[in-house]
């Protein structure tokens, strides 16, 4: 070292390493700016290399460099190096692809229990209402609220009822009525996997009430005789939607059960494995409930046949067991 | 940010630990503002523009995807940043130190249905939720539902709900510039190394330890000009503590004696430092095992 006595050694350490650092920092400067892919193929191959020499000169300067305008600087810049090496896939397709064929189906797999106990909640609600409103017409105003009910209800005559399951609306109304639906249902489930934090207990009255809903308008129909027309007008979107709101209720209720029984995990490294599936349930459900909007604003508007209508509720149903059952298995 | 405390750590796949500053609730409330204010602004012009052409439901179409999607869309696009996040320097990173997912990113921002709208909902319109509740229902409904607003303040991490659950920090990420390093003396005077001007016997520079120089340095880069009066009484405390008698070779250029006898206790500590000899600060209790 040629240096005089009384300059630091880290004088001459900075003065070797310094030329990769601002190479280092004009990289991730402009990658930061506009993204990673703007770099070429040369300079990206540059970036790992470089990086991993400034993690080591960061590592030896923290234990032997007293210059704080150097750590500081060595600090900053390889934690935004570190941020643009590890980004996140950005391409539409390297995201959806895998999603589909087993992020989502192998999330829901992973809460098959879950799922089990929310659907169970929500046939438990209809029947506990179907079974009341049996009994006491007059229970029907405890579940559905007048909004909801929309003339269905006790005092509307069996045509007026019937005419309600087979009306068309006009057909700029459609789409405008789809989209309120997903939007509404949506929200709803998204809802219900945020309230899964809170213990989980409004996830399963949230299932409760939505099946207690169910169950009434049920028994209003089936008092009618009318129950054939009214799961045929329920079921082609009902399979997709209902399927979709039990998903976010079992995720919700994964959330709350984690919260509360964290289990062999510590309780925030639990939450984090489970947060991050439920996301994906959260997110397949909500394309789901797009597919629902869409059947019932639009198909369901269209197509007045029972047995047509019946036949596509079996297609779905059938469609949505296999693929969630089966898709992405071998990757598991 | 000469004394930023670096206090989330993450562990890169290298098996790194890198340290952040953590993003503080303000900065974080601001950011969110700001973003909101954005959501809003897009709402309104894109929400009215959509209605007048395509309808009603193009335009709650929008609403819903603005609401969920802007905070999930910016963050996957520019890497754990929104814009209102961008102008504070903070970033979203994922605790366990591995690249953020989409996954993640989805099950940090879902939750603010819960801990963000529902909350927002009842303190601008308590009727939509409480259609027919009154008295005690809703006061202890109200005050469940604000907690949830409040949660991160309960927390050191300053942690969300939604947070917790995709197992992320917020922290702040600022580019520090590389500026001139002080001891180095050809830098300043040209390509060869020049003479030492002042002499330290060991003595001198046993007395202080990592913190003083740390101080010195943060006055040294602050003093616009040498005769600095913050520069001449450091100087001046200085030599009264090391023993420094020779006023004359100081002069008037009392900056140049602080940087001489910067470099010189620097290049002493960090020599120390080498054979595995820590001195934190002055005094007895300096002197810690590096």
């Amino acid at each position: 070292m040629s240096a005089a006595a009384n300059t630091p050694w880290s004088v001459q350490f900075r003065r070797e390493r310094q030329a990769a650092w601002i190479e280092l920092e004009d990289l991730v400067s402009r990658a930061e700016r506009s993204g990673l892919q703007s770099l070429g193929a040369e300079k990206m191959a540059r970036l790992p290399v470089l990086y991993r020499a400034a993690l080591s000169s960061l590592g030896v300067a923290r234990a032997s460099v007293l210059d704080q305008g150097l750590l500081q600087h060595l600090e900053s810049l390889v934690a935004r190096a570190y941020l643009v090496v590890y980004s996140p896939k950005r391409r539409f397709g390297e995201v959806l692809v895998p999603f589909l064929v087993h992020g989502f189906p192998g999330a829901v797999r992973s809460i098959r229990w879950h799922v089990l106990a929310s659907g169970l909640l929500l046939l438990l609600g209809s029947a506990i209402a179907f079974a009341m409103v049996r009994a006491d017409p007059e229970q029907y105003y405890l579940f559905v609220d007048s909004g909801m009910a929309a003339g269905r209800d006790p005092t509307a005559s069996t045509e007026a009822l019937r005419a309600t399951l087979f009306s068309g609306r006009d057909d700029d109304g459609l789409l405008t009525f789809a989209t309120f639906l997903f939007t509404h249902n949506s929200s709803v489930g998204i809802l219900t996997y945020g309230l899964g934090f809170v213990l989980g207990l409004p996830v399963a009255l949230l299932l409760l009430y939505n099946g207690m809903m169910l169950g009434a308008m049920t028994a209003l129909f089936h008092d009618r005789g009318l129950a054939v027309e009214w799961w045929s007008w329920i079921l082609p979107h009902g399979v997709t939607e209902l399927l979709a709101i039990v998903l976010c209720g079992a995720a919700g209720l994964a959330v709350g059960q984690q919260v509360v029984f964290p289990g062999v995990h510590a309780r925030q490294h639990g939450l984090m494995l489970v947060g991050r599936r439920m996301g994906a349930v959260v997110a397949g459900s909500v394309a789901m409930l797009l597919l629902a909007g869409l059947i019932e604003g639009v198909f369901r508007q269209i197509v007045h046949s029972v047995p047509v209508r019946y036949t596509l509720a079996a297609v779905f149903a059938l469609l949505w067991t296999a693929y969630l059952a089966l898709s992405g298995r071998s990757r598991a | 940010m000469s004394t930023a405390a670096w206090t989330e750590t993450v562990t890169t796949p290298e098996g790194f630990e890198l340290r952040f500053g953590r993003a503080a609730a303000s900065e974080r409330l601001v950011a969110l503002a700001i973003d909101l204010g954005l959501v809003l602004l897009a709402a309104f012009v894109a929400g009215l523009v959509l209605y007048f052409t395509l309808g009603v439901g193009a335009a709650l179409l929008l609403l819903f995807l603005l609401r969920q999607g802007y905070f999930v869309w910016f963050e996957t696009r520019w890497n754990g940043r929104t814009p209102g996040k961008r102008l504070f320097h903070l970033r979203v990173v994922r605790a366990d130190g591995g690249p953020l997912t989409v996954e993640t990113l989805l099950a940090r921002n879902l939750t603010r249905e819960v801990e963000l709208f529902l909350p927002l909902t009842l303190l601008a319109n308590p009727d939509v939720l409480f259609a027919d509740h009154t008295g005690w229902v809703r006061l202890a409904a109200s005050l469940w539902i604000l907690l949830l607003l409040f949660f991160p303040l309960t927390n050191p991490h300053r942690l969300r709900i939604g947070d917790l659950l995709a197992g992320t920090r917020v922290v702040v990420s600022p580019s520090v510039a590389l500026v001139r390093d002080l001891a180095d003396a050809r830098a300043a005077a040209g390509v060869r190394e020049p003479e030492p001007l002042f002499r330290f016997s060991p003595e001198m520079l046993a007395i202080y330890g990592e913190r003083e120089l740390t101080v010195l340095e943060e006055v040294l880069r602050k003093a616009k000009r040498s005769a600095d009066p913050v520069v001449v009484e450091v100087a001046r405390s200085i030599c009264r503590r090391i023993g420094w008698t020779d006023e004359a070779a100081i002069g008037t250029d009392h900056a140049r004696f602080l940087r001489a006898f910067y470099a010189a206790q620097r290049q002493h500590l960090e020599q120390q430092l080498l054979l595995g000899r820590r001195r934190l600060r002055k005094g007895p209790k300096g002197r810690r095992p590096g």
